[in-house]
């Protein structure tokens, strides 16, 4: 294998694990990225299923100053709870789809909104407006609000509910997106462990692998440049340098070259005894 | 290519540029004929006299493998 083959395996090897890495940290961070999406919806809920529990307490509040005969500010609260409650309801409806037992509980809130307090509430303004005796319309006008009461008391139960279960999605979702965050704190220090460890110990082999061979090369060229031929035998016996890429072309080249010399060495000193008289 | 630069070739595998003054000693010393006159005739003689020249310079691996390449041009 050539040395470029071996630095660029090396290279993949180390961007591999830099990608693994990089992956696995982005995908918690987008798990945790939903989870803070999925709190601040069930904050959403929450708030809107107390602004839905408030307006039922200013319904019961207006009703109560309506039959106090606070008529006009009782039906200034009563119509005032009504625009809080409507969009809230209209929030819950629509954010609770994906939560049936939730959207069960809001739904039975709502009728007994629409069925037992509502009718309460129009059943006080009848008596009220009603031409019977006073002690009359007290004893039905009391009747109707211990309805209303213990309707609102209900729909502030099932409220309660909803909301409790909301907070504990939104403790669930923390403890889960803390979760995923100490794991990304424990990959990101196990990857970067593993990243350090294998790049040293890749390092340090390549840079061996490399650099051992041509130290010896040299200190051969070096004994060569100085007149020892015999240096192709020390190449051939006692050097055993095989590492299958350019190195080996390097040595082979060089014992050719150490070849060379010697045999036009020994062709010139064959020339020279010719010569001799 | 001629059949000496073939020979030429088979010897610079081991013996780089002193291959043309080897080839040029061995055939005129041995072969009694100039490199750019021979035949695929003397290509046996001239790889044994460049096996025992070899041998003698550089040791017999070297020889036997500049031997083998030489008998196999013929």
């Amino acid at each position: 294998m050539k040395i470029r083959t071996k630095l660029l395996l090396s290279y993949l090897l180390i961007v591999g694990l830099f990608v693994a890495a990089g992956a696995t940290i982005t995908y918690n961070t987008m798990q945790v990225a939903n989870l803070q999406n999925t709190v601040k919806q069930q904050v959403e809920i929450n708030n809107n299923a107390y602004a839905y529990q408030q307006g039922l307490d200013q319904k019961q509040f207006g009703t109560l100053m309506y039959s106090s005969d606070n008529t006009t500010e009782g039906e200034r609260i009563i119509v005032r709870s009504a625009e809080i409650m409507e969009p809230a309801k209209v929030y819950l409806l629509s954010a609770l789809a994906n939560s049936p037992d939730l959207l069960s509980k809001f739904n039975g809130v709502v009728a007994i909104d629409s069925n037992q307090i509502n009718n309460a509430i129009t059943q006080v303004y009848a008596i009220y407006t009603s031409n019977a005796s006073d002690t009359d319309k007290y004893v039905q006008i009391w009747g109707q609000l211990t309805l209303l009461m213990n309707s609102v008391s209900l729909a502030d139960a099932q409220l309660a509910e909803v909301r409790e279960a909301t907070l504990a999605n939104v403790q669930n979702a923390t403890v889960e997106s803390q979760n995923y965050a100490n794991f990304s704190l424990l990959l990101a220090v196990i990857f970067i462990a593993v990243i350090g460890v294998t790049s040293g110990i890749l390092a340090f082999v390549m840079g061996k692998r490399i650099t051992d061979p041509l130290r010896k090369l040299a200190d051969i060229a070096h004994k060569v440049s100085l007149g020892d031929l015999n240096q192709r035998y020390y190449l051939k016996q006692k050097i055993d340098i095989k590492t299958g890429d350019e190195i080996d072309e390097l040595v082979d080249a060089f014992k050719r070259m150490i070849n060379a010399f010697r045999m036009t060495e020994a062709l010139a000193k064959e020339e020279q005894e010719t010569i001799k008289p | 290519m001629t059949l000496e630069e073939d020979c030429l070739a088979v010897l610079a595998r081991d013996l780089g540029p002193a291959a043309r003054g080897f080839l040029d000693r061995q055939c005129r010393n041995h072969l009694k004929k100039e490199p750019s006159a021979l035949q695929k005739t003397d290509l046996e003689e001239l790889a044994k006299w460049c096996a025992i020249g070899i041998q003698l310079v550089l040791g017999a691996q070297v020889a036997e493998n500049a031997k083998k390449g030489i008998l196999a041009l013929k």
